[in-house]
C-alpha cells in the first residue's frame, strides 16, 4: 500500500483522457505561469546580486 | 575706368531706391553699412591691436567689431553675431535668446547599467513561487496525497518544489523521467512510504508502461555545492531509490 505523496511536474497539461480527469480530482492541479516581466525582475535581481559560487562570493 | 557689370547693376538698384521716397530712408541706412563692410574685409582696415578695448578678446577687435557693431540690431543679443542673428531671424522679428541652442546633457553612462528590478513584479513572482512551495510542502507533509505543477522550462518549478518538500520531514526522492533508464519502476515497490518528486512526466503519458527512470535523490537537501550544481548535471549524490509511476498511465 502507498502512502507517500506524488509531486509531479511537466511542461504540458494533462492530455484529454477521463482517467486524467478522474486524478485531477484527487491531486492538487496547478499550472505555473510566470510573464516576461516578472522573469526580467528575477534576472535582474540575481544579476545584482552578483556572483556567488559556494563560499567564494 | 569703367565699372564692372556687377557693380553697375548695384549702383543702378540703389539709384532706384533712392528716387522712391518710402525707400529713401532705408537706403541711407544700408549703404555705409555696406561701405564700411566692405571697406573692412580689405588689408588696409585698421590693425587689431590699435582698435582692441580693454579687456576685449583680440579676435573681436579691430574692422570686424565695427561692422559687428554696425549691424547691431537694438533689442537683440548682445556677444552674438550680427550675421548670425540677422541670417536667422524673421525680418523684423527681435531674438531675446541665443540661436545657439544647448543640447540636452547625456545622462552619464552607468557601469552597472543592470536596472533595479521593478519590486511589483519580483513580489508577484515570489507569490506564485510560495503557493508552489505550500502544495509541495503540504504532499510532503502528508496533507494532500499528490501535486500536479506544469508550466514553461525554466521558471523554476522543480527548484521551488523542491525547497517546499525539503522543508517537510521524511523520505522524499527525485526521478526524472525524461532519461531512459530500466528498472525504476520494478524498484518502486521498494520505498512505498517516501514522497516522490516526478520531474518531466510527459513520457508516462505517450507510454503507460514506461519502465525508465533516472538516478534519484534525497528531495530538499541542496546537493554539494549548492542548488545551481543540480542544473549542471551533478549527480554525485545519487542514492538508490524508487519510482512510483503516476497511476494514470498505468491504467
Amino acid at each position: 500500500m502507498f502512502t507517500g505523496g506524488i509531486v509531479m511536474t511537466a511542461n504540458r497539461p494533462f492530455p484529454d483522457r477521463p482517467e486524467l480527469e478522474a486524478v485531477k480530482t484527487r491531486i492538487e492541479y496547478m499550472q505555473l505561469a510566470v510573464s516576461d516581466q516578472e522573469l526580467i525582475a528575477k534576472m535582474r535581481a540575481i544579476a545584482l546580486a552578483g556572483l556567488a559560487r559556494g563560499h567564494w562570493r | 575706368m569703367p565699372l564692372r557689370p556687377d557693380r553697375s547693376r548695384e549702383l543702378a538698384v540703389l539709384t532706384r531706391s533712392e528716387r522712391d521716397p518710402s525707400r529713401r530712408r532705408a537706403t541711407r541706412q544700408v549703404v555705409p553699412v555696406l561701405w564700411r563692410l566692405f571697406t573692412a574685409t580689405g588689408p588696409a582696415a585698421v590693425p587689431p591691436s590699435l582698435d582692441r578695448r580693454e579687456g576685449e578678446p583680440t579676435h573681436l577687435a579691430g574692422p570686424r567689431r565695427a561692422a559687428r557693431e554696425a549691424l547691431h540690431v537694438p533689442g537683440t543679443v548682445r556677444g552674438v553675431p550680427a550675421e548670425v542673428l540677422m541670417s536667422r531671424s524673421m525680418p523684423g522679428r527681435k531674438m531675446t535668446a541665443s540661436p545657439i541652442r544647448r543640447t540636452a546633457r547625456r545622462p552619464t553612462p552607468n557601469r552597472r547599467s543592470c536596472r533595479r528590478p521593478t519590486q511589483k513584479f519580483l513580489a508577484a513572482l515570489e507569490q506564485k513561487l510560495q503557493v508552489v512551495r505550500d502544495f509541495t510542502g503540504s504532499v510532503a507533509s502528508g496533507r494532500t496525497s499528490g501535486f500536479f505543477l506544469w508550466g514553461k522550462g525554466g521558471v523554476g518549478k522543480v527548484a521551488h518544489g523542491d525547497r517546499g518538500a525539503g522543508a517537510a520531514p521524511g523520505a522524499v526522492q527525485a526521478v526524472q523521467l525524461a532519461d531512459d533508464r530500466a528498472g525504476t519502476v520494478q524498484r518502486a515497490g521498494g520505498v512505498p512510504h517516501a514522497v516522490h518528486l516526478l520531474e518531466d512526466i510527459e513520457p508516462l503519458f505517450r507510454d503507460s508502461g514506461r519502465a525508465g527512470g533516472a538516478p534519484q535523490r534525497p528531495v530538499g537537501r541542496p546537493p554539494e555545492g549548492g542548488w545551481a550544481d543540480r542544473a549542471a548535471g551533478d549527480v554525485d549524490d545519487v542514492q538508490d531509490g524508487a519510482l512510483v509511476s503516476c497511476s494514470p498511465a498505468a491504467s
